[in-house]
């Protein structure tokens, strides 16, 4: 500092103290393999021509984080590499078993899939594939697994510091490709995707880092109907670097990307999943090494008369908020006026019967418990952890409630989760796919206006807390 | 669907920005010997190394426009004091080569942890080493030249922008006056520029990484020889890439890292980490080499699909080599003597330190009539322009050229050949009394107006066409 005698010893910034987003918790960490057997069916490409697995690119993991509040309620947030639930009624079986088996009511516990496209389909009503006798056993599997796990996580409960923190990736791209009169699922070059990726570093109160949480909004499409490998697609890289480097578990939570995909995709090639996870992953561990010291903050320290006059910073140790708030809330919206199946069967007459019997078994199955042109409910689970805030919901949401909550909050760090818990398995587009239109705007069930309904209803509640 | 709904052809391709040119490379190390003088900061109560945190090094690419051999050759070391230092290394080194001035950009990574620069401080401690160490460092320069170009093959060069969040404004305002020290009020660029330099298998043989933040994570209290955060951002690279990085030094002048002003090498680390990462992140980014993308076909599946594929296609290798004296406006430069009264109350060391560098900083660049000549260096590799000059510019610079042109990879370089070693502020720093005003020569408008000036220089450039 500088001499108390240099007449800008007392020089002083308007603003002396500075941290990120930090959050004080009570919390634990598991992780657990769930890797099926080699030969089970695999994938969920229409254009698929083989449905039995052949191998193991990378293996299956599930992550859950259990979090304790001071009356001793316990929370649990499941990221896991799955594609989908499956059907609404498997998706309702599979997350009442679950919640059963750790003993927390359905509403505590956040169950996410990760969406990769390269995993078997833990659904029991699908068309029988070759392999699909060891669907049922699989499921099996990952409720005895994610039941563990919990358990697991919530024995191992501590303090913790929580440091949150935005950075940016540039693994996806556009994917509503103008196509004439519709659009492709395909690279679109012409428009800009969201690139924030959200990071959480969960560390002990000595500063040992114990899981890190990734929130990022790209299909894992990587890998399609060329590959039959079981494998996470670009999470599965992007988590064995950030595990290595952190010697942690990383959650991986799936964004609002029902536009956004990898540039480079639809392959066969494992390599360029890695590739893709690769990016992800070097992109969060430049975030997670921009973060200042767990459970640290900035302080000023004074002035330093060097060549220039120097302002000093000084790391000092701060706690986090511990404000805990989770709550579900249920936002009315419509159900679009859907074409029978048997129009559907008709309209895609013409195309690969596989293809058809795909998106026809898809269609019906979505429907169970919506009706046409109806009022009803889509479930959106917001949780304030200290200072970060998940909004999470089981659809297929743009890009839009991100970008858009993010920019009307921006003093919070929101992760934005897709694919979580159930029902309302469908996407949730923007009003513009539906005029395009766009595999998105007819795979829903839902109206246009329904995502920014959402991103309304979601952003006053924000706004409450 | 019929053909005539396929997507329209401009829409069919993506080209990533590239070049294809003669091009090879060669690292040194030229660590210094411990004890030499390492004297960056008028805190430090020491002034000469006691050890080496990381390698200094050299690294140098040669580039052939038509037959001319271009060196961009980078220097883990601060900056010139005046004209006679920059010489004293640059002027042997085009010497060495054989070379005309202009086919050199000898750029330094601006570290402030590095031997010095200086050839006129022999008598001060650890002066006496510096006269035979800079004659080594010379040597390796001129030695990894000679290797870089004497191994230049056919090369296929490609850019890309990425984002970094080492740097944070550092311009902090305290009452009436900025310091030097993290604003967190100010957002800073984080544009981070990247090349990859491979050989007609693929095979990377050099990675090239253009960011802008002052190396000052390591200050007075370091007395370690150091590359600062370049140092851990280089081994990951490297470690991961195989091949030599070339670090380069963006527009900076207002940017810095966040944690720094530090002797604690951990923190200069994890700084060089965070860039590290960002780099590898861009590097996975980027299509094969050679390769472009075009729509290959619509794929009936549970969606319908459109397929992408790679195909090889022929990068520019329109290169060209320009240099610009841009005529720039001087303040209206106090004498020694005013100078001496205006910094009286502060510590006697630091006093000294500022007026010798004001000494030296004019030597070589000041004209008569209030106005300077300031030389800016515009190479052009493919879809790629250099821009290398030897000021210390604030990141309008490098943000303004990037905006004014969109359809190219801009990499800007500070601390680039001489003379010219002053800060090239925005007008707002002047009326702040900010540092950076009161060493930099130049008047306001400085800075507006060499954007303007090689703005137009790009803004001439062929179309690259695809």
């Amino acid at each position: 500092m500088a001499s108390p005698d240099s007449p800008n010893a007392s020089l002083t910034p308007g603003v002396t103290h500075w941290r990120e987003a930090m959050s004080s918790l009570r919390a634990g960490v598991a992780q657990r393999e769930f890797t099926p057997k080699v030969g089970i069916a695999s994938g969920i490409w229409g254009a698929s021509k083989k449905s039995r697995s052949e191998s193991i690119h990378i293996g299956l993991f599930l992550t859950a984080i259990a979090r304790e509040g001071s009356d001793k309620r316990r929370s649990f947030i499941v990221g896991i590499d799955l594609c989908v639930l499956g059907c609404a009624e498997c998706a309702d079986d599979m997350l009442e078993q679950i919640a059963k088996g750790v003993g927390v009511s359905r509403d505590q516990i956040l169950f996410s899939s990760s969406h990769t496209h390269a995993v078997p389909m833990p659904c029991i009503h699908r068309a029988k594939k070759d392999g699909s006798e060891l669907v049922p056993e699989f499921r099996e599997l990952i409720i005895k697994k994610t039941i563990e796990a919990c358990i697991d996580a919530a024995s191992k409960i501590a303090d913790v510091d929580i440091t949150w923190g935005y950075g940016h990736c540039d693994l996806a791209v556009n994917r509503d490709l103008p196509c004439g009169s519709a659009e492709v699922v395909a690279f679109n070059p012409d428009i800009i995707a969201d690139d924030t990726v959200t990071v959480g570093r969960v560390s002990t109160r000595d500063g040992k880092i114990i899981a890190t949480i990734a929130n990022y909004a790209c299909h894992p499409t990587t890998l399609a109907w060329d590959n039959m490998a079981i494998s996470p697609d670009y999470i599965g890289m992007a988590r064995i670097i950030v595990e290595n480097e952190t010697k942690a578990p990383m959650l991986f939570l799936q964004g609002a990307s029902g536009e956004l995909s990898p540039r480079n995709q639809y392959s066969g090639d494992t390599a360029l999943a890695d590739r893709n996870g690769a990016m992800l992953g070097h992109a969060i561990m430049s975030t997670l090494k921009a973060m200042q010291s767990p459970g640290s903050g900035l302080r000023w320290n004074g002035i330093v008369e060097s060549g220039a006059l120097l302002g000093e910073w000084h790391e000092e140790k701060v706690t986090g908020s511990s404000e805990v708030k989770e709550f579900r809330v249920d936002v009315p919206v419509r159900v679009k006026e859907w074409k029978s199946i048997e129009q559907l069967r008709e309209e895609w007459a013409g195309i690969d019967p596989d293809a058809l019997e795909e998106r026809i078994n898809r269609a019906t199955r979505l429907r169970i418990g919506y009706e046409s042109g109806a009022e009803v409910t889509h479930p959106v689970w917001i949780w304030q952890w200290g200072e970060a805030i998940f909004v999470a919901q089981p659809g297929e949401a743009y890009s839009f409630i991100q970008t858009e909550l993010r920019k009307r909050n921006p003093g919070r760090i929101i992760f934005v989760v897709n694919l979580t818990n159930a029902p309302g398995l469908f996407y949730l587009p923007i009003r513009t796919a539906y005029n395009a239109p766009a595999y998105q705007a007819w795979q829903t069930l839902l109206a246009p206006g329904c995502i920014e309904a959402v991103t309304d209803y979601v952003d006053k509640e924000l706004k409450k807390i | 669907m019929s053909s005539t709904d396929l997507p329209p052809s401009e829409k069919l391709f993506h080209y990533p920005f590239s070049a294809s040119l003669k091009a090879g490379v060669a690292q040194r190390n030229i660590d210094p010997p411990i004890g030499i003088r390492a004297a960056s900061w008028g805190a430090a109560k020491s002034h000469i190394s006691t050890g080496l945190h990381r390698d200094i090094t050299t690294t140098a690419l040669a580039v052939l426009h038509g037959s001319t051999p271009l060196y961009l050759v980078t220097v883990d070391w601060g900056w010139w004091q005046g004209v006679k230092d920059d010489l004293n290394i640059r002027g042997k080194v085009i010497a060495g080569l054989g070379i005309k001035e202009d086919q050199l950009q000898l750029h330094l990574t601006h570290t402030h942890a590095g031997p010095n620069t200086a050839c006129d401080v022999a008598h001060l401690e650890g002066g006496e080493l510096l006269a035979p160490y800079h004659q080594f460092a010379v040597d390796e320069i001129i030695s990894a030249c000679k290797e870089a170009k004497d191994g230049a093959i056919a090369a296929t060069l490609t850019w890309a922008y990425g984002k970094c969040d080492l740097a944070v404004n550092r311009e902090l305002p305290c009452g009436e006056v900025d310091i030097v020290g993290f604003n967190p009020g100010v957002e800073a660029d984080d544009t981070l520029t990247v090349g990859r330099v491979s050989d007609a298998s693929g095979k990377i043989i050099a990675t090239i990484v253009n960011y802008a933040c002052h190396p000052t994570t390591l200050a007075w209290q370091n007395t370690d020889v150091s590359p600062d955060f370049i140092g851990a951002a280089r081994e990951l690279v490297e470690q991961k890439t195989g091949a030599p990085m070339l670090f380069l030094q963006g527009a900076s002048g207002d940017l810095g890292p966040r944690d720094g002003l530090v002797g604690d090498h951990e923190i200069a680390d994890k700084n060089g980490r965070i860039l590290g990462f960002a780099s590898l992140a861009v590097l996975e980014k980027m299509a094969p080499s050679g390769k472009a993308m075009r729509f290959k076909r619509r794929v009936e599946s549970g969606a319908l699909l459109g397929e992408w594929e790679d195909f090889k296609f022929d990068s520019s290798t329109f290169t060209d080599a320009i240099r610009l004296d841009i005529d720039v406006p001087l303040q209206d430069l106090p004498t020694f003597e005013e100078l001496a009264e205006r910094w009286k109350d502060i510590d006697a060391g630091a006093r000294e330190t500022r007026l010798a560098r004001a000494r030296k900083l004019r030597t070589g660049y000041v004209l008569e009539n209030q106005r300077a000549k300031h030389p800016v260096w515009i190479w052009a590799w493919g879809d790629a322009i250099i821009v290398g000059q030897p000021g210390e510019a604030y990141s309008y610079f490098q943000m303004e050229l990037r905006r004014r042109h969109p359809d190219r990879v801009i990499f800007v370089l500070n601390c680039t050949n001489g003379p010219g070693y002053v800060y090239i502020p925005t007008p707002d720093a002047y009326t702040r009394f900010r540092y950076q005003s009161w060493q930099t020569l130049l008047e306001v408008g400085a800075l507006e107006l060499i954007t303007d000036e090689v703005s137009t220089v790009i803004a001439r450039m062929p179309k690259i066409k695809k």
